[in-house]
């Protein structure tokens, strides 16, 4: 007998499917609270993005005093009139037609700090201003869901990153193939030195070694059946030949084997352009493709898996509006952030960007915070994964602004 | 009258001298229930990279404290460390002849575009091609190249050295005055950095390792203070930054955000405007050429540091309860002197000695009185060193191992154990990496962890088995050991067999954790490799 949860699935995807729309479209229809299979990626964009080049103000007249070099306007993809997407993002375009793909400008830090440690430091802890917290924001949002996972949360790096540290047990798989014991050479042997390892680690008498033995034990298993099933990609699918391309290849693989993964993390470093940012072409240019790249091959492959699944990026800082000396920029304050969802009230630009005369600048130089980030991932949350408790997930601090209206209704 | 004068004169000058020439105290382990050989394993363990077969009987047979006491010298012969370093053509070079030689690719073209190397309006494509031309013409190193010698004599010192005590102290301070390779400007100057401004003050005084790292190139650009000049004057060069001045509060000397305000950053920051670099290579030499001709009103230091006058914030600063007069560059010498003296800072020190060398959480009395220490000797490091080893909570938790070891000293203490020889070292880095603690190459000023606890997660706990196994398979490129040593290849052993095997690589261990395999191998089917794997990856293994 079905449950109610299984139910709604069910009829969700035989309506979609009668009415003629693939699994994915925006045609897609909610049935209620969100399921609790659903999946948030969260993709972070180190160096400090420049949300200005990514979507740029069309007709802004101090911009071309402001970036002489920098400043696109032939080349970009009309957004809406007032918006034109930086051409390398090309691969996204389709998204943002679709309505699945919004941009927030404005996004960032109340804190004003520019120094990368601290700004992605207050990024994953969820607490801008206050380094005292041991654990991140993914770990305490997942405290709330409860259960057991063992690879509810993954982070596809080599270093657990803060953002998932905590109360919760957390992943990191760089690579899934490696997420596997290899202690013997033949299989049998490998067998038997894990169940031996195993069985020392449940009798120590450190209990935390224990339990961490445990959850590797139980990641393994998980991550097994991932390997049996042939999810290679659909043809057609191209991935970035990069760390980032097989990443974001691999969490696919892991959403579509339903290994139960409730929070992803992905970095893409490369955004710190200070010298040489380019435009059409340089610097910039391929960090974009690569993300778009990366984004629009993961959102095909996954395919029918699309409606439990946001992705959001996040950025420690955006850049300063006037460029430097040397064919760049420096850090900054907000930035845009991508968000992309079957439910997201897509094909807009969200956001403020003012005029970009000095005195309207954030210390004369920059993009102006309008939008907290938490107050974008407390939307995202709330409604991608039915949290509300924002009071537990980011500690000391209370939203103030009516939280946009980002999904559909 | 005056014989008696000259007789008490007589009588303090020898009791002085007594003093000084008196034997340091034992270390009073025995207080505490342990023998020699456990008192040996447990130094060995937290003041080395770990035993190598044979060593706990060394030490005991040269004395425990004996043992101790050159260690805190640090001066024993170096003749397997010394063949290892051979090769390394970077390490007889000075920080500017390093800066000079392996520029981070930005410069390259920016100088490239300089000199015209480069002309504007190059398609991209033909860039890089002429990039690689212009640094085959100036002879330019790659930062590659001087990454892997970095690395080489890193592990090859943690491995080799006989003065263990100074290398784990090496590594310590690195991690409390944190720099990364990850930053390219930084990348030259840091093996100066450990080799100029860390090394040579690990048993001096705390001020001493102070000043160094504040004023050499390595700091002074990881940190942007390089780049922070008085913003009252409107500079072409730049403005202030306060990211030295936050660091230097919060993680070197007061430590905690309660305990300084926001201006007193600013103030700090002001104080040490203008401490920067002097520009590398010929631009470089001509104003230090100027400087020493008395022709400017700047100070030329050692490695590269360069006070310039001109761009220092001349204005009077507040600093906690201290008004700062204008001063140059000896503003910030005082005032880093002053910060090394405060009791906040005592406790700091005391604290993040505690923590990596006694317990993930020490006591507060055992933190307490090594900050009484600090502060009775002016932040003598080895006299806390002393106190650590006197330290009686030191003693107590010995036989309970709750702490557990970071990645770096994991795997070290696992390539000494077995007395392994490495020949090439990528490996080694790269499965440091892999566990999570790249030398040289962590992001935050606050350095890695000295927690065990902190590293305890899925994904690393498998690759150290991994790592174990791969080792004691001899199947990581450049690292070998002799099985033979242990043993006869063809031998098989069986639970209690193993159990030896363990005795040998963890001396004075508990070793009931190796029980569980007795049941497992009641008769003789293990291999050596085998054996030395499971112990390698074993719980007990991770902890020390």
């Amino acid at each position: 007998m079905l449950t109610r949860r299984q139910f709604l699935q069910t009829t969700a995807g035989l309506i979609a499917l009668l009415a003629g729309g693939e699994y994915g479209k925006a045609a897609a229809v909610s049935f209620g609270r969100p399921s609790e299979s659903n999946t948030l990626v969260i993709i972070s964009l180190k160096g400090g993005m420049d949300g200005l080049m990514a979507v740029a103000p069309l007709n802004d007249r101090y911009l071309p005093g402001c970036r002489p070099t920098l400043a696109m306007t032939g080349s970009l993809l009309a957004l809406d009139g007032q918006f034109g997407l930086h051409p390398s993002f090309a691969p996204l375009l389709p998204l943002y037609q679709a309505g699945q793909l919004a941009m927030i400008h404005g996004v960032g830090s109340p804190d004003p700090s520019r120094f990368h440690f601290d700004a992605q430091y207050y990024l994953e802890a969820g607490t801008p201003g206050s380094k005292h917290s041991k654990s991140g924001w993914m770990n305490r949002a997942d405290g709330l869901l409860g259960g057991s996972r063992p690879i509810g949360m993954v982070s596809l790096t080599h270093i657990l990153p803060l953002i998932m540290r905590g109360e919760r047990p957390a992943a990191a798989i760089a690579n899934i193939k490696d997420f596997a014991y290899r202690l013997g050479p033949l299989r049998e042997d490998n067998a038997r030195l894990v169940q031996d390892l195993q069985s020392m680690y449940r009798q120590s008498d450190y209990p935390a070694l224990g339990e961490v033995a445990a959850e590797i034990q139980a990641a393994v298993e998980k991550l097994a059946a991932v390997q049996q099933q042939s999810l290679l990609p659909e043809t057609g699918i191209l991935y970035p030949n990069t760390a980032f391309g097989r990443a974001m290849r691999q969490l696919a693989m892991l959403i579509k084997a339903d290994t139960g993964v409730r929070f992803a993390f992905v970095e893409l470093e490369g955004w710190d352009t200070h010298i040489r940012q380019g435009t059409a072409s340089g610097q910039f240019a391929r960090q974009a493709h690569e993300l778009a790249l990366g984004v629009a091959g993961f959102w095909q492959d996954i395919g029918s898996c699309q409606q439990a699944v946001a992705l959001a990026t996040l950025t420690e800082f955006g850049r300063t509006v006037r460029e430097n000396g040397s064919g760049g920029t420096d850090h900054g304050r907000a930035s845009c952030s991508f968000l992309l969802g079957t439910r997201v009230a897509g094909g807009r630009v969200y956001g403020q960007v003012p005029e970009l005369a000095s005195d309207n600048l954030a210390e004369g130089q920059a993009l102006p915070v309008t939008t907290d980030f938490r107050v974008l991932l407390t939307e995202v949350l709330r409604r991608h994964m039915g949290l509300n408790k924002y009071q537990t997930i980011f500690p000391g601090w209370e939203p103030g602004v009516k939280l946009m209206p980002l999904w559909k209704r | 009258m005056k014989l008696v004068v000259t007789l008490l004169l007589f009588l303090s000058l020898v009791a002085s001298g007594m003093t000084q020439t008196q034997a340091q105290p034992l270390l009073p382990y025995a207080r505490y229930g342990l023998t020699d050989r456990q008192a040996a394993a447990l130094l060995l363990d937290r003041f080395a990279f770990g035993a190598r077969p044979g060593e706990v009987e060394k030490v005991v047979a040269k004395g425990v404290s004996t043992w101790w006491e050159e260690q805190l010298t640090g001066n024993l012969r170096e003749a397997r460390l010394a063949t290892e370093l051979n090769s390394l053509s970077v390490l007889g070079l000075t920080a500017r002849q390093t800066a000079y030689t392996y520029p981070n690719p930005g410069t390259v073209w920016l100088e490239a575009r300089q000199e015209e190397y480069i002309p504007a309006g190059t398609p991209e494509a033909q860039v890089n091609a002429r990039l690689e031309r212009y640094r085959q013409a100036k002879g330019y190193g790659s930062q590659g190249d001087l990454l892997a010698q970095l690395y080489k004599q890193k592990i090859a010192r943690a491995i080799y050295s006989e003065n263990q005590l100074v290398e784990v102290l090496t590594d310590f301070w690195f991690n409390q005055f944190n720099v990364s390779v990850t930053d390219s400007r930084v990348l030259p100057y840091i093996l100066s950095y450990e080799r100029d401004a860390i090394r040579p003050h690990l048993f001096g005084k705390y001020s001493e390792l102070l000043q160094a790292t504040a004023k050499h190139p390595a700091m002074l650009y990881y940190l942007d203070n390089a780049l922070s000049f008085d913003d009252g004057a409107a500079l072409p060069q730049g403005s202030l930054n306060e990211n030295y001045a936050r660091a230097l509060l919060e993680l070197y000397t007061l430590g905690g955000t309660n305990r300084y305000k926001p201006r007193d950053v600013t103030g700090v920051a002001r104080v040490f405007t203008g401490w920067t670099v002097l520009p590398r290579g010929q631009a470089g030499d001509r104003l230090a050429a100027r400087i020493a001709q008395g022709e400017t009103g700047d100070v030329l230091g050692s490695h590269g540091f360069l006070f310039r006058s001109g761009l220092h914030d001349g204005k009077k600063k507040q600093v906690l309860d201290a008004t700062i007069l204008p001063n140059g560059m000896a503003e910030g010498e005082n005032l880093l002197v002053m910060l090394a003296r405060r009791k906040e800072t005592a406790d700091t020190i005391a604290r993040k000695l505690a923590v990596r060398f006694i317990a993930d959480n020490p006591t507060s009395v055992t933190v307490k009185r090594l900050s009484r220490i600090y502060l009775r000797t002016d932040g003598d490091l080895r006299a806390l060193l002393r106190g650590v080893a006197t330290s009686p909570e030191f003693w107590q938790q010995a036989g309970l191992l709750q702490k557990i070891k970071p990645p770096a000293v994991y795997i070290i203490s696992a390539v000494r154990s077995l007395d392994a020889t490495v020949t090439d070292y990528r490996s080694l880095a790269q499965w440091m990496a892999r566990l999570g603690q790249p030398w040289y190459a962590c992001v935050t000023p606050a350095g890695y962890s000295d927690k065990g606890t902190d590293w305890l997660n899925s994904g690393a706990l498998l690759q150290r088995m991994n790592f174990a196994f791969a080792l004691a398979r001899d199947q990581i490129p450049g690292v070998s050991w002799p099985a033979d040593a242990q043993a006869d290849t063809a031998l098989r052993y069986d639970g209690a067999g193993l159990t030896h095997i363990a005795v040998r690589m963890l001396p004075e261990r508990n070793h009931d954790s190796f029980a569980p395999l007795a049941a497992s191998y009641p008769q003789p089917t293990l291999t050596i490799r085998d054996a030395v794997g499971l112990i390698l990856a074993s719980p007990e293994f991770q902890r020390y």
